[in-house]
């Protein structure tokens, strides 16, 4: 498997994740669902352009 | 008696219970309630210490350092205003107190057998206030819901009456913990493996049972795997016991259904 692969961990394990977290705080499937996906899409935002600025930064500097 | 294990139980049972006793409107003796809380954190300290290995010599300074600090604060502000005041202040106040005692072990050069039995009397003190302490209070039924969320993921859920719930915890956090035991070839994660890892599968009765009953051997990848699988196969093996501690919390959050009262009679109805 390639070095890189291990990083598509990342996604199941984040998404359960944020589901619990959801489910311990409302009752509504809609609303669960709802509210992890908002969450996983700033986490995963957050990971990806600060990824990109280290990769930005270790290479032109 | 492996020590390292008990004590990482041990822990965690307390720390649920001090978060049922200082949560929610509940009589409770306070006394007995902060002394509970002071060994606590107390032994808490001393843990965390311990799986870290962290007795360096740049580390006392550190912690020296630290504990000076917390103390003038302690000491130089008003006095608690209510019990969750003087809870945080004990979440402070106990490991600062696990510090010094650590310390004072350290500069009396006493042997490991010694540093370990401090552990193990630090640990069974923690123990006992819990009995005692729950002897003070009148509510249990929230500490049974826990102590079952802690055995088995969505358990406690079930207990409330929320079987869908019960079931996708149980089933989401199985997953997560099955799939990284096959990650790790179905081998407890060890303290060399990662500290952190190691003690996060200790978050779930369910995880800490398999983790005695796996078979000897380190954990390792299964053959022709990249070795970079092998952090998050750790990782999720701690994160299904980490997982399965903020289930087995919100179980606190439960809120038990009013009581039906007897309808009153009507205004002016004849009186039998």
């Amino acid at each position: 498997m390639s070095g890189l692969l291990y990083l598509l961990w990342y996604l199941p394990i984040t998404v359960l994740a944020l589901l619990i977290f959801q489910a311990c705080k409302h009752d509504d499937l809609k609303t669960i669902v709802r509210k992890a996906a908002k969450d996983f899409a700033v986490l995963t935002g957050v990971f990806v352009v600060g990824g990109l600025i280290l990769f930005l930064i270790h290479n032109l500097l | 008696m492996d020590l390292e294990k008990y004590l990482a139980v041990s822990v965690l049972l307390q720390l649920g219970v001090a978060v049922w006793a200082t949560s929610g409107e509940r009589q409770s003796k306070p006394i007995i309630g902060n002394v509970f809380l002071f060994l606590l954190t107390f032994g808490f300290a001393a843990f965390i210490i311990n799986i870290l290995n962290a007795w360096s010599g740049r580390m006392i300074r550190y912690a020296v350092a630290a504990l000076a600090g917390l103390i003038i604060a302690l000491v130089t502000t008003k006095k608690p205003k209510d019990h969750f005041d003087f809870m945080m202040r004990s979440f402070a106040v106990g490991p600062a107190s696990g510090l010094i005692v650590l310390f004072i072990l350290m500069m009396a050069n006493v042997s490991a057998a010694v540093y370990q039995n401090a552990m193990l009397v630090c640990a069974t003190l923690n123990n006992l206030a819990i009995v005692v302490f729950l002897a003070a209070l009148p509510d249990r039924a929230a500490l049974g819901r826990f102590l079952a969320a802690f055995s088995v993921p969505g358990l406690g859920h079930l207990l409330m009456g929320k079987p869908k719930k019960a079931l996708f915890f149980f089933a989401s956090i199985a997953a997560i913990y099955v799939t990284g035991l096959a990650i790790t070839s179905f081998r407890m994660v060890g303290r060399e493996d990662n500290p952190f890892y190691w003690y996060g599968q200790f978050f779930s009765g369910f995880s800490a049972v398999v983790a005695l009953l796996l078979p000897d051997g380190k954990a390792h990848l299964p053959e022709g795997w990249s070795y970079t699988h092998f952090d998050p196969g750790l990782l999720y093996v701690c994160a299904a016991g980490l997982l399965n501690y903020v289930v087995a919390l919100n179980v606190f959050q439960f809120k038990e259904p009013p009581k039906e009262e007897p309808p009153k009679p009507a205004e002016g109805a004849p009186v039998a």
